[in-house]
């Protein structure tokens, strides 16, 4: 392979353009060629300049936007109030058409008297929302034996890793907690007693706090982050896992998803799967993620157990 | 979750011009940093934050957001793209703020600092050091490398840099691209 094909080879597995077998045959090369190594490595150097550049190229653009906060840009011309207007006259003409068609239905549903079609035709069809997670009972004895079996099912080794990993945990989050309360956090106040209680190491009476908080909204992720922290205390690692999913899927932070996956980790008998796809989402050189070197390290010392 | 907003832009909206690259990302980025300004500062302020505050992270943010909508299986669930990016904020900038006390704390003794997350910490702090080295050789790059790779590194396709550079073709821009773009190695070479 001459220069430039192999700058580009580098740059499009990069990239993760490469076809999936080209990708792997091209992962064993740099098993097996140092010079190929190195010289991927220099790419990947290569690549925080690129990134840096993006990032100094927005805080300019930023400095301008600052200057006219009050010029919102367009939206693009497929969504611009013309053609907003359109669809909403295609849709009078499809209500149009169903008021119609429920004009000629309208006799035959008045012979069967026990119905009632209003009713019935108006009753949205929908399914209550689906939990992001499946929240724990509150039958403690329940609870503590499929601790105890989840936990025996689980390799050690790989728990001690993922604990390892997850120390800083309890930390963040009250350095998080210490510092800020969003809007909605400060209204509800079973958050805002879990959160005291939490603080003062206090898990128990965080927990069931924690526990009414998501009985109102299942979605709370502030909750479902310390509660996933308290589970992983407690070593109940399948419902820890739960939770702290459940919150990373409203989080942009890279550390949680680096965390997410050492949940997994800790739950491997059961995550297996969302482990393995979670590390080659970190660790692939394409996405660029700020824990990648940390997921590659991992990776190799799962080649090791 | 679709989430209209009065000026027409929608979380799907945003997040399709996001994924385009270049001057369409752009706009969808301005809407952002605009429409959503006094909702991502809120939880900041309260607390005592400062707006530059805020600024200082945003951009780091805003790539860590757009790493996340580029990926083919990225969904929002529950929550509105306009939570999710005020919540990715307020995380980068507390992180941010106990960054910037451990550099006052090591700059009076090394061996002062302790808090209960210093993994991440110290991880953020190594970073910053890093960008600075990366600062100092990227002020290396001539003007026009920088421009070309600038846009290169927003998604910008090569036909939108060659009309937007003066390019006679794609080509062309292409070949000015690889060139820069291998001047840009051997100067993180020294990183």
């Amino acid at each position: 392979m001459n220069k430039d094909a192999t700058f580009e080879k580098i740059e499009a597995w990069l990239s993760g353009e490469l076809p999936e077998a080209e990708a792997r045959a091209f992962e064993a090369e740099i098993a097996t060629d140092a010079a190929l190594a190195t010289e991927v490595e220099r790419h990947r150097r290569g690549r925080e300049g690129l990134d840096r550049l993006a990032e100094q190229a927005l805080q300019g653009d930023m400095v301008r936007w600052q200057e006219s906060l009050n010029e919102l840009p367009a939206p693009p011309a497929d969504a611009s109030p013309a053609t907003r207007t359109t669809k909403w006259i295609i849709a009078g003409v499809l209500g149009l058409l169903l008021l119609v068609t429920v004009y000629w239905l309208w006799p035959s549903t008045e012979l069967q008297p026990n119905n009632s079609p209003a009713q019935e035709n108006l009753t949205p069809q929908t399914q209550p929302p689906v939990p992001i997670a499946v929240m724990p009972s509150d039958e403690p004895v329940n609870e503590n034996k499929d601790v105890k079996q989840k936990e025996d099912k689980n390799s050690a080794q790989l728990i001690a890793m993922a604990e390892t990993n997850l120390s800083d945990l309890r930390g963040a989050i009250l350095q998080q907690y210490g510092q800020t309360m969003g809007d909605e956090d400060e209204e509800n106040p079973f958050f805002a007693a879990g959160l005291k209680a939490f603080k003062q190491n206090d898990l128990k009476t965080a927990k069931k706090d924690l526990l009414q908080v998501l009985k109102t909204d299942p979605y709370f992720p502030s909750a479902q982050e310390m509660l996933a922290s308290i589970y992983l205390g407690e070593k109940n690692y399948s419902k820890a896992a739960q939770c702290y999913e459940s919150f990373v899927r409203q989080s942009a932070d890279p550390a949680s998803d680096w965390r997410l996956l050492q949940f997994y980790l800790a739950d491997y008998q059961n995550h297996k799967p969302e482990f393995l796809k979670k590390l080659r989402e970190i660790s692939a050189p394409g996405n660029h993620h700020r824990f990648q070197k940390e997921a590659e390290q991992l990776k190799r010392e799962m080649g090791n157990k | 979750m679709v989430n209209a907003l009065p000026t027409g832009w929608t979380d799907q909206l945003l997040i399709r011009e996001i994924r385009a690259g270049g001057q369409r990302r752009n706009r969808a980025w301005e809407h952002i940093y605009k429409a959503w300004r006094g909702y991502y500062l809120s939880p900041v302020l309260r607390s005592g934050g400062t707006p530059e505050q805020v600024d200082e992270v945003l951009s780091q943010v805003i790539l860590d957001v757009e790493r996340q909508v580029l990926k083919e299986d990225f969904e929002l669930r529950e929550a509105s793209f306009r939570t999710y990016f005020t919540e990715g904020i307020v995380r980068a900038w507390s992180r941010s703020r106990v960054v910037g006390q451990r550099r006052q704390t090591v700059e009076l003794d090394t061996q002062t600092y302790m808090t209960g997350q210093q993994d991440s910490v110290e991880a953020d702090f190594i970073r910053q050091e890093r960008m600075e080295r990366l600062d100092a050789l990227l002020a290396k790059l001539g003007e026009k490398c920088r421009t070309i790779l600038t846009r290169f590194a927003m998604g910008y396709s090569m036909r939108e840099i060659a009309m937007e550079l003066g390019y006679d073709n794609e080509q062309s821009a292409k070949n000015a691209k690889g060139k820069c773009h291998r001047n840009l190695l051997e100067l993180t070479d020294e990183l």
